[in-house]
């Protein structure tokens, strides 16, 4: 009974009607296909690659297998931890349940079948490709399907058990909370390591031909740990062995075997353990934290005073402060520096000056790209971030328009910074010169403050006060306009200044003096112009929309 | 103070207020009662400019409120039926940061913060984070900042609920010094003792309609009622169950 709760809230949740929900819906799971049907395309060249190399072919395989189980493996303690955090300790329906009737240990269980769908889907999903790829290049029979799927389900459940337990044990120590908090920043910086550790080993000399000895190298390098007494190591070997059973069922069986095995003992070890603490864990998470070293900091250092507008800069920056989640955005920005850093310095030093020359004007258009991507994961969710509380600032005699004006005043500073910050790497890398760093400069200061707008207003217009994740506030669909209007943006400012510069390049390539000076005033003038139509056109769109909303 | 003409506000076929009408003096508290689905919080968050009404006119302190929405609503301090301060502000700065909002001047939302802390007795909380707070803690912080910048009319939705005794206590003796200085009180409550101790008058709705409006002698006398209390006149209004329950009963 208490383990179907949460599946009729989701069978609620789906039957709810509404046009936008089912439109949502849609565009996700095209989103969804489209991007499992690139990982199945990658994953089946590289398997295919590696299926033609003569004697390290399977070995290869077999060791992608491992690395990805390992990275499973890390990824399902983290995320269970999360989860297990956020259904048996943080959920508000948890004094309901813990006031019924009932031993918590049904409650944990109840819970606990949440958390495992909660945590363990994603790496669901990107089994399929994996499989399907390896099913494909092996010519596996349709049993593989079971049998791979008899091996994954214990290698989900083993994780879960684990880290389960493990939370109610930490529970003791840490308040959940602040171990939730803790535990995001941990993932952020991990999530960041691992982005720039791949990045670093430049991973595309695998596939080249002419680089053989890479293959090893990369594989020594990456060092990965074989652990044969892993639960990954076992999922691996099973799932190689499932491709084709009837060559070696004993492989398949022992390791599945094992697998199931180790599943059983693990939820025997974590019900023992939930009985004996669960409602005492979570009686300890529910208490309060007082008021934190943070807190004091940020009352110290921030300044005081100021206006209404001024106010909620203050607000923003305090609770951003406080939220040690929020600050591991930032390392994962600083990884995307060092990995365009680190892409321009790859560039072959022996192409031509007008290559460059283009190179660094398309670069533009990637600066923009990074831009977007940060102005989606800082601005666009700022107005919803603001939650049920939003209803305070209307309350409040502010205008909107004014609200919004002084959050991209302040929100596109450091967008400037960092767009400026990368044009200064690319100009010398690129040996540009000095007319073109300051036509890039310019555009991308015009970039930033007209992707900061449409973040802002397409954040505002799409709202949503009651999600308090930002991630889930830009899988949006409001996320999705502001994405393809931001494109769009882009690609018609490159578009009107491609044409003065195309001049340029090739008055420069053939010595000739620059003569097309009124097409480029027209073309920078127009540019000029669709910026500051986006940056208005935006903000006043986003001001209606918050002045329309009825918050009821 | 409020003057609500031909308030109507629909949700597609539901119609939630239906052509309402009244008005609050100033230095009157006044009672807005009804069943749950009545339309009083809808009403309420129209008056506030939170919802947008499908037709009539609402004026707050001479300002209406679609057409001078910063004046309005720089008269109007409201105290929500749902506690909702920023989590992760501590409750001083919480209630600085709505007084700059209002436009209060530093020393003075200073001033009036500490104030308002220490009368609802905040004061040790000050510099906690409100998400540490209990729910009677955090109203008591929603009624502050709706208090803090003085304002001429004070619109509150059940605000007595989640509150100890001695606190409900306060504010309902604060609502009525408040009346006495020449403010403007509209209270919507289910609490009818209250209701019928704190109020001049009370408007009793009823499926969006305003049923009855008046003090609790004026409606006895127009419904020719004598010695009836407002809960019986409420139910036999709104055409809930008698008070009297049957022997036996649940």
């Amino acid at each position: 009974m208490l383990a179907g709760i949460p599946f009729r809230r989701a069978w609620n949740a789906v039957r709810r009607p509404g046009a936008w929900r089912w439109g949502r819906m849609a565009l996700l799971t095209v989103a969804a296909f489209v991007i499992l049907g690139l990982v199945y395309g990658l994953l089946y060249v590289v398997f295919h690659y590696f299926s033609h190399q003569a004697v390290i072919g399977s070995l290869l395989m077999s060791r992608i297998f491992s690395m990805a189980f390992m990275t499973f493996l890390l990824m399902l303690v983290y995320s269970n931890v999360l989860a297990s955090l956020s259904s048996h300790f943080l959920s508000h329906d948890l004094p309901l349940l813990m006031a019924l009737p009932v031993r918590p240990v049904w409650i944990f269980l109840a819970k606990a079948g949440e958390a495992v769908v909660g945590s363990s889907w994603m790496v669901v999903i990107m089994c399929i490709p994996l499989y399907g790829a390896f099913g494909r290049i092996r010519h596996a029979p349709l049993s593989f399907i079971p049998l791979a799927a008899i091996a994954t389900i214990p290698f989900l459940l083993i994780p879960a058990a684990l880290s389960m337990a493990a939370t109610c044990g930490l529970m003791f120590i840490l308040p959940a909370r602040k171990m939730r908090e803790a535990m995001l920043l941990f993932g952020m910086l991990a999530f960041t390591a691992a982005v720039v550790t791949f990045r670093l080993l430049e991973p595309e000399k695998l596939v080249d031909p002419n680089n053989e000895m890479a293959v090893f190298e990369y594989m020594k390098l990456l060092a990965a740990p074989s652990a044969p007494w892993l639960p990954s190591a076992w999922a691996a070997n099973a799932v190689v062995a499932g491709v084709h059973y009837d060559q070696d069922p004993l492989r398949y069986l022992v390791n599945t075997g094992r697998l199931w095995g180790l599943a059983v003992v693990s939820w025997i070890v974590a019900i023992a353990i939930a009985d004996r603490t669960y409602r005492r864990a979570w009686q300890q998470a529910q208490e309060s934290l007082g008021v934190r070293r943070g807190v004091r900091l940020a009352s110290r250092w921030l300044p005081r005073g100021g206006g209404a507008y001024t106010a909620v800069l203050l607000k923003d920056l305090k609770v951003f402060v406080r939220e040690p989640s929020q600050w591991g955005q930032i390392l994962l920005l600083a990884s995307l520096v060092l990995i365009y850093v680190f892409n321009l310095s790859r560039i072959p030093p022996d192409l031509t000056r007008g290559l460059r020359s283009l190179l660094f004007f398309l670069n533009l258009g990637f600066i923009g790209l990074i831009l977007t991507a940060v102005a989606a994961r800082f601005l666009f969710p700022l107005v919803s971030l603001e939650g049920k509380s939003f209803e305070l600032l209307r309350l409040a005699p502010v205008s909107m328009e004014r609200y919004l004006w002084t959050r991209l005043a302040a929100g596109i500073a450091p967008l400037v910074v960092l767009g400026l910050a990368l044009v200064g790497f690319s100009a010398p890398m690129l040996g540009t010169d000095r007319f073109m760093t300051v036509v890039a400069s310019c555009t991308v200061v015009g970039m930033t403050v007209a992707i900061g707008a449409l973040a802002l207003g397409c954040g505002a217009g799409f709202a949503q006060f009651r999600i308090s994740n930002p991630e889930e506030v830009i899988t949006s669909i409001g996320g999705f306009v502001f994405m393809v209007l931001s494109v769009l943006y882009i690609s018609a400012v490159l578009w009107l200044e491609s044409q003065p510069v195309r001049v340029y390049y090739l008055a420069a390539l053939f010595r000739r003096p620059f003569e097309a000076r009124w097409l480029a005033a027209g073309a920078f003038t127009l540019a000029a112009l669709v910026t500051a139509g986006a940056v208005v056109g935006a903000i006043r769109y986003g001001a209606r929309s918050l002045e329309r909303r009825e918050l009821s | 103070m409020i003057r609500i003409e031909g308030l109507t506000k629909k949700y597609g076929a539901l119609t939630a207020v239906d052509g309402l009408s009244l008005q609050v003096r100033r230095g009157e508290v006044y009672g807005f009662l009804g069943p749950n689905g009545a339309g009083k919080t809808t009403a309420i968050r129209i008056i506030t400019g939170l919802l947008k009404p499908t037709a009539g006119t609402i004026v707050v302190a001479g300002h209406d409120i679609a057409k001078e929405p910063e004046a309005a609503k720089r008269s109007l301090g409201y105290i929500a039926d749902e506690p909702r301060p920023y989590d992760k502000l501590t409750g001083r700065e919480f209630l600085l940061t709505i007084g700059a909002l209002y436009g209060l001047p530093e020393a003075k939302r200073r001033a009036r913060a500490d104030e308002l802390m220490e009368f609802f007795g905040l004061e040790a909380w000050a510099d906690e984070l409100s998400e540490s707070y209990s729910h009677g803690m955090r109203q008591k912080l929603m009624i502050a900042s709706a208090l803090l910048h003085e304002p001429e009319v004070i619109v509150a939705d059940e605000p007595l609920v989640g509150l100890d005794p001695a606190s409900a206590r306060k504010l309902r003796e604060l609502f009525r010094s408040l009346a006495t200085q020449g403010k403007t009180v509209l209270l919507a409550t289910h609490i009818l003792e209250i209701a019928e101790r704190l109020c001049d008058r009370v408007g009793i709705m009823g499926k969006g309609r305003l049923l009855e409006e008046g003090s609790v002698g004026e409606l006895r006398d127009r419904l020719k009622r004598p010695g009836q209390n407002l809960e019986e006149i409420f139910l036999e209004l709104t055409g809930g169950p008698a008070p009297e329950q049957p022997e036996g009963a649940p």
